[in-house]
């Protein structure tokens, strides 16, 4: 009998692939939090930092919304030592409001998640 | 910022970029390239090939629609236009249930009320044949055959046509109000996470 991979299945790839989509908003906003970071800078940290699988094409976009949205401010910036402008984004009050709300749901749903996970496996 | 640094291959993927941003308004087509572009030279001079970055951008076309739509939404429910909204809800029916749902309602209605406004222009012409038909176990809109008729008689008379009328407005007012719906929601929705 072949021996299922699920870490190679279509299945778990769309399902990881929507867990990090949905988890990047509260990711982005958590990055703002110490102060305002561009683009790149924030891809970087979501792979390094926080191990996130992410696209360079997924993270503008979701600015983009969080921008639309109220949640984040842009500003474009020369940094001493660039090259070139950087687009930099800020947390908004409404923003950091909204995070807070975020991270008590996701802490919630973590601890019940584990709660369940550990005592189905036990 | 000088675009003949870039390597080629993202100097034409920042054109076909722009090319598919041409619907939205310049200044946010020139801030979304602009932002991409400062993205793309920075990750090259920190040593990232040219070949990453653009498969990791996905198409040109599929990376502008996102913004596209959105624009599309937005302007479309400030003008309470229903046809470039339709264009985005048929676009996204296959992506859940709801879309769908709104989809196959608002086909329906628009069906309904069309076909209802066209057996009020025909009523026109062929006024024995057009009308309400009521009768033991018969209920007809539209046109009936003697044979198939029955004891069914037409009830509206020439009342037909402003009653086909009104029910053709009712259903493609409704279709409307089920787009503009629809986009209100998926607006707010989007506004959150896709």
């Amino acid at each position: 009998m072949k021996d299922i991979r699920h870490d190679d299945s279509p299945f778990y790839g769309i399902w990881r692939s929507q867990l990090y989509k949905g988890l990047a908003e509260m990711a982005l906003l958590a990055l703002l939090r110490q102060g305002a970071r561009y683009g790149l800078d924030m891809l970087k940290a979501l792979r390094e930092d926080a191990g996130m699988d992410v696209s360079e094409g997924s993270i503008y976009p979701i600015l983009h919304r969080l921008a639309k949205a109220g949640f984040v401010a842009a500003d474009w910036r020369h940094d001493a030592g660039a090259t070139h402008p950087r687009k930099y984004y800020a947390l908004t009050d409404t923003g950091r409001a909204t995070l807070a709300s975020m991270e008590r749901e996701w802490a919630d749903l973590a601890a019940n998640l584990h709660a369940l996970i550990g005592s189905s496996t036990s | 910022m000088n675009d003949s640094d870039l390597p080629p291959e993202i100097r034409k993927y920042l054109m076909e970029l722009r090319w598919s941003l041409t619907t939205l308004p310049n200044s946010d087509c020139e801030s979304i390239v602009e932002e991409l572009r400062a993205h793309m030279y920075e990750a090259i001079a920190q040593g990232q090939s040219a070949s990453a970055l653009v498969a990791g951008f996905g198409s040109p076309a599929l990376y502008a629609r996102e913004y596209v739509e959105a624009y599309t939404l937005s302007a479309g429910i400030a003008r309470a236009a229903t046809i470039p909204l339709m264009s985005v809800l048929l676009s996204r029916l296959t992506r859940s249930f709801t879309n769908a749902f709104f989809g196959l309602s608002i086909f329906l209605l628009g069906c309904g009320g069309v076909a209802l406004a066209l057996l009020a222009v025909a009523k026109v012409f062929t006024p024995d044949r057009i009308g309400l038909w009521l009768g033991t176990g018969v209920f007809v809109v539209g046109s009936i055959s003697q044979e198939s008729a029955g004891g069914a008689r037409e009830v509206l008379g020439y009342g037909f046509i402003p009653a086909a009328l009104l029910a053709a407005a009712l259903c493609l007012l409704l279709a409307r109000a089920l787009v503009l719906g629809w986009a209100r929601r998926s607006v707010q929705n989007s506004e959150i996470r896709k």
